[in-house]
């Protein structure tokens, strides 16, 4: 059985964050780190009521056809999948348990093989043409066919190793994998990628685009979306566990204005934080947040949006790895973190550090600490000794995002290269030109950004593979691939995780990418809404299922 | 002689139209960065980007598109947008009206406030009330929109526990809230049109009381104040008119910073949005449709002009 | 778009300066100016110091626009730091001074180039008419009727982002509308007789458009240009706020308004207010200025555009 353990204890305390990203700092202004979380207590939950979140328009509902997370959130509402994210408040941000959710109970025979047992009596939403039919093995079948087989499908790499799904009988579907992959149910948990879709819907209208395919076996039911304006939810009666949702009714306000979100927030027009991922708030907002809505509850947790710098390995200088570990020691991340997140965050191993259960402890990472320490004098030397003691130039790419932090934290950047020789002239791209050639590694010299905010480790490690589009350093390096290769076939959770370890351990001495650290999130939350704790993650569908107003 | 005039200015109009669409349809072409690469989202790579440039229809010599497309759009069909695969010209249905309506609001608001301080200004010219005046206005032209917008929303959140709605409330869910929510965003979208406007009055009121007959006549006392300043006003405000006709292509372009602020889906944004994503048919069909409302509106207003002015009917 | 001949007079006022040309005369001159357009003589002095900081930025501004000062993150307007410092511990004074460098170059360069552009079409559309001017104006026309935001987000969108690119789009904006402007002077000036008559004697066109018609609708130039500096800053800044701004590390004012200054609107409010009131105190005075010079240079051209800045 391969189930994963959660974290420790419910709280994220000071000491588990400086556990997880080493030096954690906090400015005078910040205070110790505020736990909200609250555990479901005696009271009876009170069905009804609605909840107001800043929601997100999403190009279309395909989940095979889009990985935009703005798909995602929404279907996290509508749809269900075979295996989900443990979630409530005795989950602590930043580990993700594997329960079931489709799935009743599965095993794992030998290395390629699993079968699902599917719950009995779970109801498609009521609506035509699919119209509250019980959900079957068909079902499984059919969505993993179409996953696999459809053109356009921008996540179709995680089921790389499934060779079929086979129908056992009406509550049983076996899968059979090419090899072994030890990720495999961390595919299925993702949040939405592999929801289960039905048939029917397809059928009737060509693809699942449309909001009227919008069809799931989840806690809400798509109610209305008004494009660029606001998406609405409303709850599922039939659905599978029973009571459940509380919530009546769930709305997905889209604006774009971060000082018009903050004045709705401010204001009482939303009840949760208006900021991406989870219902947070920005760090500069919390001092008047506080003074004007005085009630709310926060909760910090550190993001796993790890932005990197990534360099052509494959052209000098930078295939020598001490001039990798020069342009890494360069940089004070302590000054970047003061100026960007009001001096509260974490440091980065290359899993980042907010994913609790999978990043490398900091101070673990033995060589690798060394070259992301701020130490310019010996970055200087490193450069004299790979022989650029004359400092060299380059080129560094980057869009924007819309993001002052990054805008500032590159600029600081090529602050601290230019301190040790380096001159590094900024190329601005926008961000379609920008995701179809450095984000695909097509720079230059340099490029600069943030990375895919995944929940899995594949997902951080795969990129180190060659010929990956992903692989913006252009890593070419056997020993390492093989490294990564093999972990998808140790069954053994603590041997996987000491591998996982190893790895990172091997990637932080060599310096392929100059890693910055992460800040930590805010979740504010109306106190009133019980039963809920925030999270990494698109899943915000799931974390709602058992919250419930007390008022 | 009108009908004459009309005619010509149409036959005038339609030129530029067919410059602007092509125009139009080789600006956006023009864009690097590839839409279907685009398309295939943030994380991963995908397959098959040329039966997906083929199915889109990209694949086509360039001149046959053009062509297809501006034939679609005499029949009203603008597309569809690469992403949603939702016909254009329904999307613009829904957000064409409350760019207008924000539009139309500014341009009230402009003349509202424009047209009568101009009048003051001109009558009480060179006192403390007309410096007062053009001080004022030329500081509604100075401070940049977004920034007043933005105060427009936090500060009385701040001090007033108040925000308007970030909801955008349509006019069948609520005719008064409908109406109310672009008060504010047209108030402040029309204080720099209002600014040219005033010194425009202001100006041309000046021009016309300076001449002789209209200075004895006013020299005469209250009453016959009251008939100069009549029939001053009806000539001076002929300027005002025309200006109206660039005011309205200004006033279209600053809608989308208060669209994005105010949370109005409108046409600035969704043009903003599609121009950031490349979906090509989306930028064609906006910028038709505002070209075309431009040249429309300057035609009428040209024709009002005329009506006004009879020595422009040559 | 119906076209307004705007006549242009050479007042006696420039007559007199350049017959007599000596310096006492023009300081007689600029005190007269003073005196009858106060709001002007502000918004010149304005402009002055404007490109005084501009020019000796390195001088004026104690701190480098991207030095970090170590211990002295957002720090209030105060004895040691004039203006502040802002969140990645710069001086807002010191950035203030070489922003004022990009605004004057952004905008000097793009009503340069602009209205070159534009005398180039506006004299020869209005000197040659005909075809060639029917045809020109269409194309003006077409260009005019695009929302200026429009025009401009999308030659950025296709050049990408850069001081450069900022400059060329914003100046074939402002080519299309003072084109207008400068062929209705034109029009006026080509009536005079005395253009006959140098054709007549055998000028060719060039040395009659440029010796002739060129310095007298130069003070319809002088005018619109003076005026299109403010709006120019004020896009600038309206672009930063849509993202396609002057791009770091020049510190634009117009990037520090919209960018951190909006985040940093409760904590540090004058990260924004400093930058809000550079642009604000500009804009205001090229208008002060533009209107003045109008004024005293060519009262005609009261009635033709209004002077509108975009917003």
């Amino acid at each position: 059985m391969s189930q994963r353990q959660g974290g420790h204890g419910p709280e994220v305390s000071r000491r588990d964050l400086l556990k997880a990203g080493g030096t954690a700092l906090a400015a005078a202004a910040a205070g110790p780190y505020v736990v909200g979380v609250r555990r479901a207590g005696a009271a009876t939950p009170k069905p009804g009521g609605e909840f107001r979140f800043r929601g997100y328009t999403p190009p279309h509902f395909d989940p095979h056809l889009t990985a935009s997370y703005t798909t995602m959130i929404n279907l996290s509402f509508t749809h269900s999948r075979l295996l989900k994210h443990k979630a409530g408040p005795d989950v602590k941000p930043g580990t993700f348990e594997i329960v079931g959710d489709l799935a009743e109970s599965w095993t794992h025979s030998d290395d390629k093989t699993y079968v699902f047992k599917l719950r009995k009596g779970v109801k498609w939403h009521k609506k035509p043409p699919v119209d509250g039919r019980e959900l079957t093995a068909e079902d499984v079948k059919y969505t993993f066919d179409r996953f696999t087989s459809i053109k356009g499908n921008a996540n179709h790499h995680m089921m790389a190793t499934l060779a079929g799904t086979e129908v056992v009988d009406k509550y049983t579907v076996k899968f059979t994998l090419k090899e072994p992959d030890a990720f495999f149910l961390d595919f299925l948990a993702n949040p939405m990628a592999l929801c289960i879709v039905a048939r029917e819907a397809v059928e009737k209208f060509g693809d699942l685009k449309k909001p009227e395919a919008v069809i799931g076996t989840g806690p809400w039911m798509l109610e209305g979306h008004e494009s660029k304006v606001r998406t609405t939810f409303i709850r599922n009666p039939d659905y599978f566990i029973k009571g459940l949702p509380y919530i009546q009714r769930i709305e997905g306000i889209d604006f774009d204005d971060p000082a018009a979100r903050l004045a709705a927030f401010v204001t009482g027009q939303i009840d949760a934080g208006p900021e991406f991922p989870g219902m947070m708030i920005r760090r500069q907002d919390w001092k008047i947040i506080k003074e004007k809505r005085p009630k709310l509850r926060y909760v910090e947790f550190p993001s796993n949006v790890m932005t990197h710098a990534g360099m052509r390995t494959d052209k000098p200088p930078f295939g020598d790895v001490r001039v990798r570990r020069a342009l890494s020691m360069a940089i004070d991340r302590k000054a970047i973190l003061q100026a960007t997140a009001e001096g509260v965050g974490v440091m980065n191993p290359p899993i980042p550090a907010a994913l609790i259960a999978l990043a490398i402890p900091y101070d673990q990472m033995g060589d690798g600490l060394k070259w992301d320490t701020y130490n310019p004098q010996e970055a200087k030397r490193l450069l004299a000794e790979a022989g650029q003691g004359g400092g060299f130039s380059t080129t560094l790419e980057y869009a924007t995002y819309g993001s002052q932090e990054l805008i500032d934290a590159v600029q600081m950047a090529v602050k601290f290269w230019k301190d040790i020789g380096v001159e590094v002239k900024v190329v601005e791209k926008p961000y379609a030109a920008y995701f179809a050639t450095s984000y695909q590694g097509k720079q230059d010299g340099l490029m600069m950004g943030p990375q895919f905010p995944a929940l899995d480790p594949w997902n951080f490690m795969a990129q180190y593979l060659p010929d990956e589009p992903k692989n913006q350093s252009h890593v070419k390096d056997p020993v390492l691939a093989d490294m990564i290769l093999n972990t998808r076939r140790i069954t053994d959770d603590k041997k996987r995780q000491q591998q996982i370890y190893a790895i990172q351990k091997h990637i932080a001495d060599q310096a392929y990418y100059v890693r910055f650290p992460s800040g930590v999130y805010i979740a504010a939350l109306d106190p009133a809404l019980e039963n809920f704790a925030p999270n990494l993650g698109y899943d915000y569908g799931g974390r709602m299922i058992a919250a419930w107003w007390n008022k | 002689m009108l009908r004459r005039y009309f005619l010509k200015r149409l036959l005038v109009a339609i030129p530029s139209l067919v410059i602007a669409s092509v125009i139009v349809f080789s600006l956006v072409r023009l864009i690097p960065g590839d839409v279907v690469v685009l398309m295939m989202e943030e994380n991963q790579y995908a397959d098959d980007l040329e039966a997906m440039r083929a199915k889109l229809g990209l694949n086509r010599p360039i001149y046959v598109q053009y062509f297809d497309w501006v034939g679609r759009a005499l029949v009203g069909d603008l597309g569809e947008s690469l992403y949603t695969r939702r016909p254009v010209a329904q999307e613009l249905l829904t957000r064409v009206p409350v760019s207008l309506e924000l539009g139309t609001t500014a341009i009230f608001f402009a003349i509202l406030l424009g047209v009568p301080i101009g009048i003051v200004s001109a009558v009480r010219q060179d006192t403390a009330r007309d410096y007062v005046a053009r001080g004022g206005a030329i500081l509604g032209l100075s401070i940049p929109g977004f920034w007043l917008g933005t105060l427009a929303v936090v500060l009385p959140a701040i001090y007033f526990k108040w925000s308007p709605s970030i909801q955008f409330t349509k006019l069948t869910d609520d005719p008064w809230g409908h109406v109310a929510q672009f008060i504010l965003p047209g108030l402040l979208l029309g204080i720099g049109s209002a600014a040219s406007i005033m010194r425009l009055t202001r100006t041309q009121l000046l021009e016309v009381l300076r001449q002789d007959y209209v200075r004895t006549a006013w020299s005469k006392g209250m009453g016959e104040r009251m008939v100069v300043l009549k029939h001053s006003l009806k000539n001076s405000l002929i300027p005002v008119v025309t200006v109206l006709g660039i005011q309205i292509a200004q006033v279209l372009s600053g809608t989308v910073i208060f669209e994005s602020i105010f949370g109005l889906p409108g046409m600035g944004r969704f043009l903003f949005n599609a121009i950031t994503e490349r979906d090509y048919p989306v930028i064609q069909g906006i910028n038709l449709v505002v070209v075309t409302t431009v040249v429309g509106v300057n035609l009428v207003v040209d024709f009002v002009y005329a009506y006004l002015d009879p020595r422009i009917r040559f | 778009m119906t076209d307004h001949a705007v006549t242009v007079e050479p007042t006696a006022w420039p007559e007199a300066a350049r017959r007599s040309g000596t310096i006492r005369r023009a300081l007689t001159n600029l005190i007269r100016f003073a005196r009858r357009k106060p709001f002007g003589a502000v918004g010149a002095v304005i402009i002055l110091a404007l490109l005084v900081m501009a020019v000796f930025a390195e001088w004026i501004a104690p701190y480098s626009y991207d030095q970090q000062i170590p211990g002295a993150r957002l720090r209030p307007p105060g004895r040691e730091f004039l203006l502040g410092t802002d969140n990645v511990s710069r001086d807002i004074w010191s950035r203030i001074v070489y922003g004022a460098r990009v605004s004057v170059t952004v905008s000097f360069a793009t009503v340069f180039l602009g209205n070159v552009l534009a005398a180039a079409v506006g004299i020869t559309s209005g000197y040659f008419r005909g075809r060639y001017d029917i045809a020109v104006q269409r194309v003006v026309d077409a260009w005019q009727s695009f929302p200026y935001l429009v025009i401009i987000l999308s030659l950025l969108a296709v050049m990408g982002p850069g001081m450069l690119n900022v400059i060329l789009s914003l100046s074939i904006l402002v080519a299309a509308a003072a084109s207008r402007v400068i062929r209705s002077a034109t029009l006026s000036v080509v009536e005079n007789q005395y253009i006959e008559a140098a054709r007549a004697l055998g000028a060719g066109h060039p040395r009659i458009m440029l010796r002739h018609i060129l310095p007298n609708v130069m003070a319809t130039i002088v005018v619109i240009t003076t005026i299109g500096l403010g709006g120019i800053i004020l896009t600038e800044s309206a672009l930063s706020f849509l993202g396609y701004g002057v791009p770091p590390p020049h510190p634009s004012w117009g990037s520090m308004l919209s960018g951190s200054g909006r985040t940093y609107m409760y904590l540090a409010p004058w990260m924004a207010v400093w930058p809000g009131v550079a642009i604000s105190l500009v804009v205001f005075a090229f208008n002060m200025l533009g209107d003045a010079l109008r004024d005293v240079l060519d009262p005609r051209l009261r009635g033709a555009r209004g002077g509108a800045a975009p917003h």
